[in-house]
C-alpha cells in the first residue's frame, strides 16, 4: 500500500516521468540507439529543498516535498515535485536537468530529441487533431529550451503525450478500477 | 484567510471537477493536482491489495471524490494516505501523532550527511554511536538517523522518548513496515531502536529511562515549540484543528507568557545533554528568534556551570543537506553561526569530535 510502484501499475494518468520514461524506453524497439544518459558532476549542482517555501515547521503541515536543483555553469534551474518523496523528487530533478542540458549541448542528436522523433513517426497514422496538438508540444518544448522549467509543466506535457497513446483516457474523476 | 480568486476555482474544474476541493486545502493548484494524484494512486493501491486479500477482510475502498471531500475539510493528506515519506523511509501517520515535517526531513539529511562525511565514519573506523531522540513522535528523526547511518556503523543504538503511548505503537509499526519494504534492516530490534514512555518535564520520570551515568553521542529533539500567541496568530487550520496540540504548544508554566512559552522544553533538554555529554545536540525552533533566544540560554547554563560547547550553529530552512559550503553569517552575541537562508530551524551544538563532524564545510572542506 505504501510502496510507490509506479512503473509496474500505470493507472489511467501517467503518475510522473520516470515511469513514463520506463515505458517508453522498454517499448521503443531503438531503445538501444538512444545515446547514454549525461552524467551531472554533482559539484556543479545547487540543491534546495525549501526554497521560498515561507514559514513552516509545526505551525504548517505541508504536503509538497520539492525539490529544485540549480546548475551552476549554466545557471538552469529545474524544479520536480512530482512524488511525495524528497527523494525520489531528487532523482526525478537529477533526470531533468540532464535532459535539459543535453538537448542544449547535443540538439537533435539528445536522448529526448530522439524518443521525439521515434514518438512523432509513431504518430503518422494518428488523426489530424492530434497530430496537431503534438506539434504544438513540441514547439512549446522548444521555446522552452533555456528558460527554466517546471516538472509540473513537463509533467502536464507528459500527460498529454500519453493520454493520446492511451485512447484519450479522461481525466480522473474516480479510479477507473472501480 | 483570503479567498480563492474564481479565475482560479475555475481553472480547477476545468481540470477536473475534484480539483477544487482539493485547492480548498492546498491553495496551490499545482500542489493540488499533485495530491488528486497521490489519492489517485492510493486508491488504485487499494484496489490491488483487494485482488490478493479476501474481500470479507478489507473496508470497502472510498471513492476519489469521497477522499477528495475529506481533504476539503483540512484534514491532513497524510492522515488520510497514512503515511509520509521521510528520507529513505515510509513514516506511518496516524490521527493524534504530529505528521513529519519537510523542515524536520531537511535537517536530519543535512546531519547524517555530515556524519557520514566525518572521516571516521566516512572510513568505518567508528564502530558504535548512540543516539537520544527526544519527543519522539513517530520515531522519524531517530529512525532515518538509523537508516542513514547503519551502513557506516555496525552499532547504531536509537533512544526514543514520548511520552504518547500511541506514537510507540505506531513507531514499531513503522519499524515493521520499513522492514517489509527493505529500506530498514531487519536486524534491527528493541536493544538498537528502545523507545521508552516519560514525561520530560518530569525530572524523576526522566531519571528513570536515562540513568546519570547514560552516555549518547547525539541528542536530537523536535519537542512542543510554538507559543501560545503564535498557535493563535500563525500556526495553520489544518495544523489547529487536526493534529495534536500538546505536540505543539508547551503546556502552560507559571509566570511565563508571551512568545517565551514557546520555549519550555528547551531548558529540560539542555540539562539532559549536560548529563549525557553527547558531541552533538541538534534541537529544532520555531524561528530565529527562539533560536537566539535558546542560545542565550545555553550562554546562561555555561555562565554557571563552565562551558561545555566548543561550537555552536543556527541552521536554517534553506540549507545544503550533503553538508556543502552555504552563506553563513556570524553572531558575536551568542559566539554562533547562522548558516543557510530562511526561517531559523534548528540550534545545534558541538564538542569534542562534533565540532569537526558540523564543521566540515566551513573548516576542514572550506
Ligand atoms: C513536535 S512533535 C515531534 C515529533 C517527531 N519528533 C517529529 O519530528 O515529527 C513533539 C512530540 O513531543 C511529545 N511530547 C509533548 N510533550 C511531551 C512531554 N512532556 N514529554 C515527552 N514527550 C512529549 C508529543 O507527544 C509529540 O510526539
Amino acid at each position: 500500500m505504501f510502496r510507490s510502484g509506479l512503473a509496474k501499475n500505470l493507472p489511467s494518468r501517467p503518475l510522473n516521468l520516470l515511469p513514463l520514461r520506463h515505458l517508453h524506453v522498454s517499448k521503443a524497439s531503438s531503445a538501444k540507439a538512444l545515446p547514454p544518459r549525461l552524467k551531472i558532476d554533482e559539484a556543479s549542482l545547487e540543491e534546495n529543498f525549501l526554497k521560498g517555501s515561507g514559514p513552516g515547521g509545526q505551525k504548517i503541515n505541508k504536503t509538497s516535498s520539492a525539490v529544485q536543483l540549480k546548475h551552476s555553469p549554466t545557471g538552469i534551474v529545474v524544479k520536480s515535485q512530482a512524488t511525495r518523496s524528497r527523494s525520489q523528487n531528487r532523482k526525478y530533478a537529477r533526470q531533468l536537468l540532464a535532459e535539459k542540458l543535453e538537448e542544449m549541448e547535443m540538439g537533435d542528436q539528445s536522448r529526448t530529441a530522439i524518443k521525439a522523433a521515434i514518438k512523432s513517426k509513431k504518430k503518422a497514422s494518428a488523426s489530424k487533431k492530434k497530430r496537431r496538438k503534438y506539434r504544438a508540444l513540441e514547439a512549446e518544448k522548444e521555446t522552452n529550451k533555456q528558460a527554466e522549467v517546471e516538472l509540473d509543466e513537463k509533467l502536464d506535457q507528459a500527460t498529454t503525450i500519453r493520454e493520446e497513446n492511451t485512447s484519450n483516457v479522461p481525466l480522473p474523476r474516480d479510479s477507473r478500477d472501480h | 484567510m483570503p479567498r480563492l480568486p474564481t479565475s482560479l476555482i475555475r481553472k480547477a474544474y476545468s481540470y477536473s471537477p475534484l480539483l477544487p476541493l482539493l485547492l480548498k486545502a492546498t491553495r496551490d493548484l499545482a500542489l493540488a493536482k499533485n495530491e488528486l494524484r497521490w489519492l489517485q494512486e492510493h486508491i488504485s493501491s487499494i484496489h490491488r491489495l483487494r485482488k490478493c486479500t479476501p474481500k470479507q477482510y478489507l473496508p470497502k475502498p472510498p471513492t476519489l471524490s469521497q477522499l477528495c471531500r475529506i481533504r476539503s475539510t483540512g484534514e491532513p493528506l497524510q492522515y488520510i494516505l497514512g503515511s509520509q515519506p521521510f528520507g529513505d523511509l515510509e513514516i506511518l501517520c496516524r490521527k493524534g501523532i504530529l505528521i513529519p515535517r519537510p523542515e524536520t526531513e531537511v535537517y536530519t539529511t543535512r546531519l547524517s550527511n555530515l556524519l557520514l562525511r566525518h572521516g571516521s565514519i566516512g572510513n568505518g573506523n567508528v564502530e558504535s554511536l548512540q543516539i537520544l531522540d527526544l519527543c519522539a513522535g513517530t520515531g522519524c528523526i531517530g529512525l532515518s538517523l538509523y537508516a542513514a547511518l547503519h551502513r557506516q556503523i555496525p552499532d547504531v543504538r536509537v533512544r526514543a522518548i514520548d511520552f504518547n503511548p500511541q506514537a510507540r505503537n505506531l513507531a514499531w509499526k513503522t519499524v515493521k513496515l520499513n522492514q517489509h519494504l527493505g529500506r530498514l534492516s531487519p536486524s534491527l530490534s528493541k536493544s538498537q531502536f528502545d523507545y521508552v514512555l516519560a514525561d520530560l518535564l518530569n525530572n524523576e520520570e526522566i531519571a528513570a529511562v536515562v540513568q546519570s551515568d547514560a552516555t549518547f553521542n547525539i541528542v536530537v529533539s523536535n519537542p512542543p515549540y510554538i507559543s501560545i500567541p503564535a498557535f493563535s496568530r500563525d500556526t495553520s487550520r489544518s495544523a489547529r484543528i487536526f493534529e495534536p496540540s500538546n505536540a505543539l504548544v508547551p503546556p502552560d508554566s507559571v509566570g511565563i507568557t508571551g512568545e517565551r512559552t514557546g520555549d519550555l522544553f528547551y531548558d529540560h533538554i539542555l540539562r539532559l545533554s549536560w548529563r549525557a555529554r553527547p558531541q552533538i545536540v541538534c534541537m529544532e525552533v520555531a524561528d530565529l528568534e527562539q533560536a537566539l533566544r535558546v542560545m542565550r540560554a545555553v550562554k546562561d547554563m555555561e555562565a554557571i556551570d563552565g562551558s561545555l560547547w566548543e561550537a555552536k550553529q543556527i541552521w536554517r530552512d534553506e540549507i545544503d543537506v550533503q553538508g556543502n559550503e552555504c552563506s553563513t553569517e556570524w553572531n558575536a552575541d551568542v559566539n554562533a553561526a547562522i548558516i543557510g537562508e530562511g526561517s531559523g530551524r534548528a540550534v545545534v551544538l558541538a564538542r569534542s569530535w562534533g565540532v569537526d563532524v558540523i564543521k566540515h564545510d566551513t573548516a576542514a572542506f572550506g
